[in-house]
């Protein structure tokens, strides 16, 4: 064909100089692993899994320097020196001389591409979640997709001079607006929209589906599509450009041309590919990954002590893992008996020598919509405030929490973005509005900001009343109904709820269908609530009598004694809280203000008489009522109030202490476990109960 | 069918007119040589012959072609050595031929082309090695690769030493033997002289002179120059009546003009003998090329081209 002649050789030509050049080797071998070094050792920190996740950006970052310091280099200088210009008095075409040109740019790429990978591997240890064969298929095609835009650089530019101006222009905001250099999920928002207008995101998307996520071509049609058209329109509008001689002037019209093809192509991009999936953070994406159904290889887990949450343990065991369930459990030394070499051999093997592996927890106490803080602020309140904690919680190990008192239209929007992937959270069960007395507990905690306390309560003084708060609770969708008896301790008096009403609202639940928990103050709220046939008490009711404690054990009812909220209550009132550099890290910034200010609810409290001794005799006395009714037989389960004044870090209190629970340090506490399907419950449903 | 015809052809750049109006006529076979001052229009017309610049009026053909329009063809059939050639870089000279000859649809084993251009022994060397006459028989055999019928030579020997010089007129003469077309463009009006078949002489965009340099030399209007010596004082005076016009003495050193050679010489011999003096030796010299051209491109007041009024050094050398 006379239109390729001449392919062949020039394109060998332009690699044999590439070859010999050492400008060319250190440019396209050398430098690439200086970017390496520089990711792995300075952003990566030698880690291998942060490394694996940033080495699309690097690969893209490699792909983009190529095309932009390299293609375009190479046509100017060639336009430049007058080679085009001898070229130009052959038959050869400018086709031959393009194509050339990229097949030249297209090897020294996948040569850099390769290098980079290898001593990445060899180096950092990095590793591939998709296939070898997609990698290189999104690596070609990206390459492929950047050497037009590059020759487009060297066509437009005039000289040696202007040249880098161009690509410097191009190539920066390039890497930094597409999560090549900064990971897309840290780019504030307006930058991830801006990201979908230009084509190297594009690949760093590609890229990190088949390296990162794990995913086949067919998972990635949008952006690959857009790579494709990058390449395909990229090399037609070459051909409007292309000069042979510098003295040749460029087309305006025709640079015009070629510039708003650009636009069009990606505008369209922007508007109709696929949302991004690495604007999602690696933890996110692993939650989400988790929950799909793309899992359905063998997983085999082994080297881990396994605690079953029924008190069994196995030392150095193995967990089968298929499809997200666990299918088999046994020591380590017996898994080939157990489940035969083939499946073992196929079965991708992660080992977590050291580790200990626990069935998800519960936290059977805390306050999605608490603010963690004294509430002194609207702000504090924002429906918002408390979701980087849900995300904390999954870190430690609870993969269900139950919230008791929050705003149920805060509730309903959080389960919203959780179900569209856009918060991450542990299970999340919610009682909604809690139903109190009056100016009862906690309403009169919500007096600070005007009108709170009408949205986190139902106050209600009889028994129809009560009723109808169950069914506004019910229709809210509430998770289950909690109920206030509170009369208040020494230092306060409040009005508690009317035992008509609070009867009435118990039969209504269980009517209903829903389970009901009780916050109770002291014994005689116990007995009623037990009376009144509650599923599960909250809090440590203060004078808990052995009768009591013998009627939770018959029944079975089972008491979160929260003494973390009453641990961290104490330790308020004698002193500022945030003395504590690691705790006042932890906390959020708004919180720590909103304690520490001489005008909060605590420093205000600590000028009460008698706070502080109240709280310290509160506390002790709690510690000595769980005490008794652990020994007296009484299903105890794990709470932290989290949300609540002072516990907003208490998610971690709860894995320290369930842990040493689990390893056997208290056996006498039986723990809650997500997984678990042994006993009844209070506020869960049945199929995640409490051991 | 004559290999180049050109009628009319006139070329402006923005503001400055390169060609005027050129009309020639050159038939196959022979060498062609352009001759004129930096800044005459050579490189602007033999770039247009091989289609790399549009003239802004006038028609061309090329052996039978338009070069504007039918360029692909042209590229096929014309060998073309530019005024400054570029070579691709780290390439061996066989490295270089073979590259060039896979562009056209037939070329000559590059084994053979090394032979022609006197560089089988370089072939392995890194063409950016080379020396000055090495590297311009590089490019010729560039040129010659693919047997072209018409080949465009713009200033080859410019810038070569004697010998580089000398080597390359005999390839240019042994391809002429072979019965090949070629114009050269070249500011050397010996190498026109030894060279070429045709000389046509460009000035301003014009043609000022055209034919063999025999024929340019018999055109001239200039008189021969004598130089005699003698065995003692001679007195010149009968010359003078004869028509011969004194041009200086030295001693017994004479030097006359004349446009009738002959009787310059009989008169001469008929005078030393009357005055019984001994000749000790007589040269003559008929105008050469060098003489015409100098006549030609002085004798009108040609506005002189701003780069070269300054202080020295060759500026607008490789202008196009």
């Amino acid at each position: 064909m006379t239109l390729l002649r001449g392919l062949g050789p020039l394109s060998r030509v332009y690699l044999l100089q590439a070859v010999r050049s050492k400008t060319a080797i250190f440019w396209n071998l050398v430098f690439p692993l200086v970017w390496l070094f520089l990711f792995g050792f300075v952003f990566g920190r030698g880690d291998p899994l942060v490394i694996s996740a940033l080495i699309p950006g690097l690969f893209t970052i490699t792909i983009m320097s190529s095309a932009f310091f390299g293609v375009s280099y190479v046509l100017v200088m060639e336009r430049e020196t007058g080679i085009l210009r001898r070229y130009r008095v052959t038959p050869v075409s400018p086709l031959v001389i393009v194509l050339a040109n990229s097949c030249r740019a297209l090897a020294m790429m996948l040569v850099s591409l390769l290098i980079q990978g290898v001593v990445a591997w060899l180096v950092f240890d990095i590793r591939i979640a998709g296939s070898l064969l997609s990698v290189f298929a999104v690596i070609v095609l990206g390459a492929a997709a950047f050497v037009p835009l590059g020759l487009l650089v060297g066509s437009v530019a005039q000289d040696m001079r202007t040249a880098p101006a161009i690509s410097n222009l191009l190539f920066f905001p390039l890497m930094f607006g597409s999560g090549a250099a900064i990971p897309a999920w840290m780019l504030p928002g307006f930058m991830q929209t801006v990201s979908r207008f230009i084509p190297s995101s594009y690949l760093v998307e590609s890229l990190q589906g088949v390296m990162v996520r794990g995913e086949g071509l067919l998972d990635l049609l949008g952006p690959i599509t857009v790579l494709l058209l990058t390449l395909v329109v990229g090399a037609g509008l070459n051909s409007l450009l292309f000069r042979w001689e510098s003295s040749d002037p460029v087309d305006r019209r025709r640079l015009l041309m070629v510039v708003a093809a650009l636009i069009v192509l990606f505008a369209a991009a922007a508007l109709l590919a696929p949302s991004f999936r690495m604007i999602k953070s690696p933890s996110e994406a692993r939650a989400d990954s988790a929950a799909g159904t793309d899992a359905t290889e063998r997983t085999l887990l082994v080297g881990a002590t396994i605690l079953d949450g029924l008190g069994g343990r196995v030392e150095e065991g193995y967990l089968l893992v298929n499809n997200g369930r666990i299918e088999a459990i046994g020591p380590a030394s017996d898994q080939k008996q157990d489940l035969g070499s083939d499946l073992v051999d196929a079965a991708s093997v992660v080992d977590l020598g050291g580790k200990f592996v626990l069935p998800g927890l519960i936290d059977s106490h805390m306050h999605i919509g608490g603010s963690g803080g004294g509430m002194a602020s609207a702000a504090e309140m924002a429906p918002t405030r408390f979701t980087s904690s849900l995300r904390g919680y999954l870190g430690v190990g609870v993969t269900t929490v139950v919230s008791l008192t929050d705003i149920p239209s805060h509730m309903r929007d959080l389960a919203e973005r959780v179900d569209d992937g856009a918060v991450m959270a542990p299970r999340m069960l919610f009682a909604g509005a809690s139903i109190t007395a009056p100016g009862g507990h906690p309403a009169a905690r919500f007096s600070t900001v005007p009108g709170l306390a009408d949205q986190l309560t139902h106050q209600v003084s009889d028994a129809d009343e009560a009723r109808a708060a169950v069914q506004r609770a019910r229709d809210s969708g509430a998770s289950l109904i909690k109920l206030v008896l509170e009369e208040g301790a020494g230092y306060e008096q409040l009005p508690r709820l009317d035992e008509g009403a609070f009867r009435a609202a118990v039969a209504e639940a269980h009517a209903l269908g829903l389970k009901v928990t009780t916050h109770v103050g002291s014994d005689a709220d116990a007995r009623l609530a037990l009376d009144a046939g509650v599923d599960s008490l909250q809090h440590t009711p203060r004078g808990l009598t052995a009768e009591t404690i013998a009627a939770l054990a018959a029944s079975g009812t089972p008491l979160t004694p929260t003494l973390a909220v009453l641990e961290g209550l104490n330790k308020a009132a004698h002193a500022d809280p945030f003395d504590n550099v690691l705790i006042s890290r932890w906390v959020d910034r708004g919180i720590v203000e909103s304690l520490s200010s001489p005008d909060s609810w605590v420093a205000q409290m600590r000028q009460v008489a008698g706070f502080q001794l109240g709280m310290e005799m509160a506390f002790a006395g709690a510690m000595a009522a769980t005490r008794d009714a652990i020994s007296g037989g009484a299903a105890i389960l794990v709470g932290s109030d989290s949300g609540n004044a002072m516990r907003s870090v208490a998610w971690r209190r709860v894995r320290m202490r369930t842990f040493w629970c689990l390893t056997s340090i208290r056996p006498s506490i039986s723990l809650p476990y997500a997984s678990c399907t042994r006993s009844t419950s209070a506020a869960i449903d049945s199929t995640s109960t409490l051991c | 069918m004559p290999a180049i015809e050109a009628r009319g052809i006139r070329k402006e750049y923005d503001s400055t007119v390169a060609l005027r109006s050129i009309d020639l006529s050159i038939s196959e076979g022979g060498v062609v040589g352009l001759l004129g001052p930096n800044g005459a229009g050579k490189t602007t017309l033999v770039e247009i012959f091989e289609g790399l610049r549009r003239p802004t009026a006038g028609t061309v053909s090329v052996l039978g072609l338009d070069p504007s329009s039918q360029t692909r063809q042209l590229k096929e059939r014309i060998g073309v050595q530019l005024q400054t050639t570029a070579l691709p870089q780290e390439l061996t000279v066989f490295e270089v031929l073979r590259l060039f000859a896979s562009f056209y649809e037939s070329a000559r084993p590059v084994a053979e082309v090394l032979e022609m251009v006197d560089l089988v022994e370089l072939a392995k060397q890194k063409a950016s090695t080379l020396s000055g006459g090495q590297r311009q028989r590089l490019v010729l055999g560039i040129a010659l690769i693919h047997s072209p019928e018409l080949i465009l030579l713009d200033e080859p020997t410019t810038g070569l030493d004697p010998v580089a010089r000398r080597d390359l007129h005999a390839l240019i003469r042994e391809l002429r033997d072979q019965g090949r077309t070629m114009l050269l463009t070249t500011h050397y009006i010996e190498e026109a002289e030894h060279l070429c078949d045709r000389v046509i002489m460009i000035r301003g965009g014009e043609i000022v002179a055209d034919g063999t340099p025999f024929d340019l030399v018999g055109q001239s209007t200039d008189s021969s120059i004598i130089w005699i010596s003698v065995d003692g004082e001679m007195d010149p005076t009968p010359l003078f009546q004869a028509g011969i016009e004194p041009l200086g003495r030295q001693g017994q050193h004479h030097k006359f003009s004349t446009t009738d050679p002959t009787a310059t010489v009989l008169a001469l011999g008929d005078m030393l003998r009357s005055q019984g003096l001994q000749l000790l030796d007589l040269r003559m010299k008929r105008p050469t090329l060098e003489d015409v051209y100098l006549e030609l491109m002085r004798d009108e007041d040609v506005a002189p081209d701003p780069a070269e009024d300054g202080s020295g050094g060759d500026p607008s050398e490789g202008a196009s």
